[in-house]
């Protein structure tokens, strides 16, 4: 038994899809700038179904706005009036205004459409009135008419379009009507409530194969399925997998005919499961198209040219995640088009196209779906996102110093940032980037953004093809194996030996993994799931200074075993993983690799626990929890240490004095004077010998991989003493080099990290930073990059 | 027995009991909200759930909750079974969210006549083993029934989650 809310529910669903159809055919005619009648038709048609339950239902705003629509169209399809772009223009705002309406259709009746309908009339009348009463027989139909679109219901009108002899059949009445403004909506029968459902799902499928279109159907064949029904069948076809696994390990090898009906059962069983998962899959185009509209009428409001592009829209994503990156997607085209692009004018002068285009492209990549907003505008300024980010007191000067470029752009990612002039009505008003965030990473995706100065931007989402299945990694730690989303994941790590207890520092009561220039909080999962209570700075103390004492245990085991020849392999496996900005490395005992997992939320029982985000049969029919890096952060109470990355190229840690700590490579060149490199900017070290170094003219070369690098020696370009020239040598290939060098050295005396208090006016040359006592021993600190310039410089003659 | 015959007993106000043991007490739940009975289940455990919850465990792709009523009731903990395998008592989907409980044996199906059943306020059998049950709160035990050798303590497995209803996150 349905209610008049069911009718009603009902109703508005069918439209929404009407509407969206209607949207689809405007697209088509603004991309084309064609009209077929064909397209008329079905705008027509969708307007005229609309129109005819609105009245039954009593929604009379609805029904006024799409009658005047329905006038309009239909003078349009019988050719008495001619499309023009003020037609289109008004149309699709009648169409704008109907999905509001829908939106809210309680009060879709005090709405005030009168302008519009006003506008529509008028320019309905620039066409010659109706024709009045005709023989209903002789209604020209236009040539594509009969083409009749799969529509559930057919009118009067388009059955006697279709076959005129039946017109004596049909009441004058309705002949007069079916002539008039609108044949199709004459007939009792499109006033008619929306079938059931039960039955117009029968019903579809049967119209469609019972009446095919002539000009072959635009619409496919669709059923509509309730979701539940859906996951159930999802559920079922999990289910039957494991079944089939059970079988596939109970086999017996030896018997053929049931060997072979087991890989079919194995067969039809995958693409069952497949099939299923797809049904919730729709391709992104459904999303994109609506953009083009978006963009047209952007660029017109911002007297701009935009060409809009889309690329990739066969690409399928699940339902969920479509409907939900709508917004993050319209605040991005936006963004694109307001703040992106420039004027006409300011492009001329930039010496760029105009038009300049904003390129929708979604793709796949590693499990995810990829979807770029990539415009050819202005790019943006990174000194105007720091004076914003000061202006607005989001960030301080010494934290902005400290930021990497990539880490600058982010900036616009914070709450309340905006950069845009103007606040117009189309974007900047400070809320975009933060919503886009949020909005995405809701669901599991990401987003990260690069742009070049005057050449434009991209914004690159993220997305999980489906909420329900994940890219996940195994990992195990005591007995459990545990789940982590490759979303919440940004690598692996494992220190070996003697790294796995020297790379570990304490700041504070807190433990740290210092690797490569970052430092990365730590976090152990057994303590984190051994304890229940938050850590709070006590407990964490406590933790933290039995670590180290069993560390010390561990590197005196260590020291021990090596020393009496029967050395200990340790390794320390983590997971790095990212909850927001915040980044940690997570200890467990094994990683057993990724698997794709189907996400089951956590019962009611245990749904407040913030170490898991649900959990998962995994291949072998066990359950695993899935962890969840934001509450495993929030439980272990994990600080950002690192301030940021620590920035640039060299790691320095300057304290009050002016000391730091940088990593060197000391060397010394025969004689006893030493000298020292930043190991940054150290390549390798080759062991060589120096009868292999070949004399062209007064240059000097070793060939290291069949390349001839050429051969400096710090006698070169410093003042220092020259090198006995010993038969073993080493030659240091420095970073970055933009030509084959490498630097000749004697002697190699150690690496690591020292205290440099750095004096630039003991011995000042050019290619030497400075002088710093090192290991009790005055050492002349070399700057490879300008030593190579000066020598170069040198044999060419200043000519680099 | 088929569930027709097993609606009519219950119209006759004879109830069909699914019986195990805990403890070495004898428990009954009504057979009309057993799903099924699962031997040998792994479970998982869950850390940080609260103590009377064992963890999870699948079924044929499903997952469900597995409570521990030893703990419930406060018994002495036998045997630890956090990441090992046990029995399972299953619910049906009307009974609750997928759960289920952890038993040490699972017995006959007994017939019992709802009349004889002792509601434990009665306070008409004093006996150690309803002051003990009295702990059990949310009304998880429904009452006594004297059996010929034994009480069967007969459950109510709607209330079992009871306390779970409305705190949901009071784990946190």
């Amino acid at each position: 038994m349905e209610t008049d809310n069911d009718i009603l529910a009902e109703y508005i669903e069918e439209s929404r899809e009407h509407l969206s159809h209607v949207e689809q055919i405007f697209v088509e005619i603004q991309k084309t700038g064609q009209v077929s009648p064909g397209s008329i038709n079905d705008l027509f048609r969708a307007i005229h179904t609309i129109k005819g339950s609105a009245g039954f239902l009593g929604l009379t705003g609805i029904g006024t706005l799409t009658h005047t629509m329905e006038s309009l169209l239909d003078s349009l399809r019988e050719n008495r009036l001619a499309m023009t772009e003020q037609i289109t223009e008004a149309l699709i705002e009648g169409t704008d205004i109907l999905n509001d309406m829908f939106d809210d259709v309680d009060n879709s009746n005090s709405r005030d459409t009168s302008a519009l309908i006003a506008l529509l009339k008028n320019l309905n009348s620039g066409a010659p009135a109706p024709a009045a009463p005709q023989p209903a027989a002789a209604a020209p139909a236009p040539a594509a008419a009969p083409a009749a679109a799969p529509e559930e219901k057919r009118s009067v009108a388009d059955v006697l379009n279709q076959f005129p002899e039946l017109a004596q059949y049909v009441t004058p009445e309705q002949q007069a009507e079916a002539a008039k403004a609108a044949p199709a909506a004459a007939a009792p029968a499109p006033a008619a409530p929306p079938p059931p459902a039960a039955a117009a799902k029968k019903e579809e499928p049967k119209k469609d194969a019972g009446a095919p279109s002539a000009e072959g159907s635009k619409h496919e064949e669709f059923l509509r399925i309730r979701v539940d029904i859906l996951d159930r069948l999802m559920m079922l076809a999990g289910e039957l997998v494991l079944v089939r696994n059970q079988q596939l390990m109970h086999l017996d090898q030896a018997d053929a005919t049931l060997r072979s009906i087991t890989q079919s059962l194995d067969s039809v069983t995958t693409e069952l499961q497949e099939t299923i998962m797809r049904t919730r899959m729709q391709p992104i185009g459904t999303v994109f198209s609506r953009f083009s509209r978006v963009v047209r009428e952007l660029s017109r409001k911002l007297s701009k040219n935009i060409e809009f592009v889309t690329e990739g829209d066969e690409v399928e994503l699940d339902k969920n995640i479509l409907e939900a990156i709508g917004d993050p997607l319209t605040h991005l085209v936006r963004n694109a088009c307001d703040h992106g692009i420039e004027k006409p004018e300011d492009r001329k002068a930039a010496g760029k196209t105009d038009p300049g285009r904003v390129t929708l492209s979604a793709y796949h990549e590693s499990g995810q779906i990829h979807v770029d907003i990539k415009d050819n505008g202005k790019g943006m300024n990174r000194d105007v996102i720091r004076r914003k980010v000061l202006e607005k007191k989001l960030k301080t000067e010494d934290e902005l110093a400290r930021m990497s470029e990539a880490d600058l752009l982010n900036l616009i990612f914070l709450p309340g940032f905006s950069t845009a002039q103007v606040i117009t009505d189309v974007s900047g008003r400070g809320v975009g980037m933060d919503v886009v965030k949020t909005g995405v990473e809701k669901f599991g995706g990401t987003v990260s953004l690069t742009s070049v100065e005057g050449e434009g931007s991209t914004v690159k989402l993220r997305l999980p093809l489906t909420l329900a299945i994940i890219p996940s990694l195994i990992v195990q730690s005591g007995n459990e194996r545990f789940a982590i989303a490759q979303g919440n994941l940004e690598g692996l790590g494992c220190l070996y030996d003697t790294d796995a207890f020297t790379r570990v520092e304490c700041a504070g009561a807190r433990e740290v993994f210092r690797l490569r220039d970052t430092l990365l909080p730590r976090v152990r999962l057994k303590e984190a799931l051994a304890r229940e209570k938050m850590f709070d700075e006590d407990a964490l103390s406590v933790v933290t200074e039995q670590n180290s004492e069993a560390r010390k245990e561990l590197a005196d085991k260590y020291k021990e075993a090596e020393e009496a020849g029967h050395p200990i392999h340790y390794s320390l496996n983590f997971a790095v993983l990212r909850s927001g900005n915040l980044r940690f490395g997570l200890i467990i005992d094994h990683i057993h690799g990724s698997e794709e997992i189907v996400v089951k939320p956590m019962h009611r029982a245990v749904k407040g626990i913030s170490l898991y985000s649900g959990a998962t049969v995994l291949g072998d029919g066990k359950v695993a929890m899935i962890l969840d890096a934001t509450g495993l952060a929030r439980h272990y109470n994990v600080r950002d240490v690192s301030g940021g990355r620590e920035e640039g190229k060299k790691q320095k840690t300057t304290m009050d004095d002016g000391t730091e700590l940088r990593s060197l490579l000391l060397f010394s060149n025969g004689g006893n004077e030493q000298f020292g490199v930043s190991m940054q900017d150290v390549k390798r070290v080759e062991a060589v010998e120096t009868s292999s170094i070949e004399k062209i003219g007064a240059q000097e070369y070793i060939t290291l991989d069949g390349v001839s690098t050429r051969v400096v020696r710090l006698e070169d370009g410093l003042r220092v003493q020259s090198s006995s020239q010993p038969e073993n040598m080493f030659f240091l290939i420095p970073q970055n080099a933009r030509k084959p060098y490498g630097l000749l050295i004697e002697k190699l005396i150690d690496s690591g990290h020292y205290e440099v208090k750095l004096n630039r006016d003991s011995y000042q040359a050019d290619g030497v930073e400075g002088t710093a006592l090192i290991k009790k021993k005055m050492t002349v600190l070399v700057n490879l990059e300008q030593l190579m310039h000066l020598v170069d410089g040198m044999w060419y003659g200043g000519q680099v | 027995m088929s569930y027709e015959d097993a609606t009519e007993a219950a119209a006759n106000s004879t109830l069909q009991m699914c019986t195990f043991r805990m403890a070495n007490r004898l428990f009954g739940v009504n057979i009309l909200d057993v799903k099924e009975v699962n031997e040998n289940t792994n479970v998982t455990p869950i850390y940080h759930a609260p103590p009377d919850i064992c963890g999870y465990i699948n079924i044929r792709g499903q997952i469900l909750l597995v409570v521990n009523l030893r703990e419930t009731f406060g018994f002495d903990q036998g045997h630890k079974v956090a990441g090992g395998t046990g029995k399972v008592v299953v619910f049906k989907h009307s009974v609750d969210e997928p759960f289920g409980i952890l038993v040490d044996e699972v017995c006959d199906v007994v017939s019992i006549e709802q009349s004889r059943i002792v509601d434990r306020r009665a306070n008409e059998i004093p006996s150690d083993a309803v002051k003990e049950f009295r702990r059990a709160k949310d009304g998880i035990v429904m009452g006594v029934c004297p059996l010929e050798r034994e009480l069967l303590l007969v459950l109510n497995a709607r209330h079992i989650l009871g306390k779970y209803n409305t705190k949901a996150d009071k784990v946190a």
